[in-house]
């Protein structure tokens, strides 16, 4: 799933391993969210959200997925 | 430069990796020395008691091992169990193929005490494969 929180986490100035931190979640799955290599939870996606201060539909993109 | 503190499931697997070191290696050294023990030991009430000294290692090896994998995150509990699946798998396969030589041919008999450890070690192998592509 194609996504643009490469981009968000660089907008705050944070490395890959802060983000970890403040989602609580391993720097691998930043690594792996960030190449699109895998796609979150409904829980995860929304605390991304939550902490980029926008909506999950604008910062993942399912289509052409069934 | 100083580098931010690791997430909690980072900080997990970790500390598991350091205590999964610790405690093969003591595996290794009390099954020795137990070994070396029991053969002077006539009690099987004493007898006993030593054998639970190896046995307790195993145990607390397999307790940090699934307290590891249920602290870690959602994309890593799903590696985990992947790497969990080949490495049982693997040595499951390795085993079965060696008892049929020792049932057919006389091989030696396998040790049985080392499966898990060689559990251990195929999944450690395999987790760093998993994730190393992450």
């Amino acid at each position: 799933m194609k996504n643009i929180l490469r981009e968000l986490r660089k907008g705050r100035g944070w490395t890959q391993e802060e983000l970890a931190v403040r989602l609580d979640v391993s720097r691998q799955t930043i690594n792996a969210l960030e190449a699109g290599r895998y796609d979150p939870s409904i829980r995860l996606a929304f605390r991304i959200a939550r902490l980029f201060e926008r909506k999950a539909e604008d910062i993942f993109d399912d289509e052409g997925r069934p | 430069m100083t580098r931010p503190p690791l997430s909690t499931p980072d900080a997990a697997r970790r500390r598991f990796m350091v205590i999964q070191m610790v405690v093969l290696a003591a595996f290794a050294v009390v099954m020795i020395a137990t070994a070396t023990i029991m053969q002077r030991i006539d009690s099987p009430t004493h007898r006993w008691l030593y054998a639970a000294g190896p046995v307790a290692i195993l145990i607390l090896w397999a307790w940090e091992f699934f307290r590891m994998i249920r602290r870690d995150d959602e994309m890593m509990q799903v590696i985990h169990l992947r790497a969990v699946a080949l490495s049982a798998g693997l040595v499951l396969l390795a085993a079965s193929l060696w008892g049929i030589l020792e049932r057919l041919l006389q091989a030696p008999g396998l040790p049985n005490f080392l499966l898990l450890p060689a559990f251990a070690v195929v999944y450690s192998v395999a987790i760093i494969r998993f994730t190393s592509r992450r």
